[in-house]
């Protein structure tokens, strides 16, 4: 994995810490009233933080899945050429 | 195709945060939550400052996952490799011996010329009197 990668993962990682923020955010900051109907910022912070939480545990989770396995490829290919 | 998936995933999410962040940056005022001509609301302060955040994150992912994909690809052969800077020219060498001895009889010879067409009479120069006419030259 080069420096690159390594580099795209950590701002998914963030990326991902920040939805999961903007879903928070409205209890945590009090801009949804308790006992009330979610207000319009209130659903979209939850609509945003959902989508861009899924997008990005989705590409975090593919991205390792397939660094892994190109690393393990790449050890069997050398283990062979070693033979 | 395996080995390029993974940035081609990147790139997507990249483009996502992108579009997300810009969102949360607009949606206070295109969702109507943030009155006008009022300070900027809690929600609002959030959104934006969660929104930039976003983006720049989304741009940042998108720009390293295509380095890497272009390195993988150039690792492979499926592109060209990148243009290298040609090296500088070396610097030219001190004359020495017979170059040197060339120089100096070359640098003699144009000053001899020049000091010759500067002493020659004007209208005399190579060896061509420019005031006499080509049939009295014939006839003498």
């Amino acid at each position: 994995m080069n420096r690159a990668t390594r580099l795209g993962l950590v701002a998914t990682v963030v990326t991902l810490l920040g939805a999961a923020w903007l879903m928070l955010a409205p209890f945590v900051v009090g801009y949804q009233p308790q006992g009330h109907d979610w207000v319009t910022a209130t659903r979209n912070d939850l609509v945003v933080g959902g989508a861009l939480l899924a997008v990005s545990a989705t590409a975090l989770f593919s991205i390792l899945v397939l660094s892994v396995r190109a690393l393990r490829r790449a050890a069997a290919l050398r283990a062979h050429q070693d033979c | 195709l395996q080995t390029v998936t993974r940035f081609y995933v990147g790139i997507l999410g990249g483009i996502a945060g992108v579009l997300g962040g810009a969102w949360l940056i607009l949606a206070p005022f295109a969702l109507g939550y943030q009155p006008n001509n009022a300070g900027w609301a809690d929600a609002t302060k959030v959104d934006v400052s969660t929104g930039i955040g976003i983006l720049v994150l989304g741009l940042v992912s998108v720009a390293t996952f295509a380095a890497g994909l272009a390195a993988t690809l150039r690792a492979e052969g499926a592109l060209p490799p990148r243009a290298r800077r040609a090296p500088a020219p070396p610097e030219p060498e001190e004359a020495s011996g017979e170059v040197a001895e060339l120089r100096s009889v070359l640098v003699r010879l144009a000053a001899a010329l020049e000091n010759h067409e500067q002493t020659e009479p004007p209208g005399e120069r190579h060896g061509e009197p420019a005031a006499t006419p080509a049939r009295e030259r014939r006839a003498s």
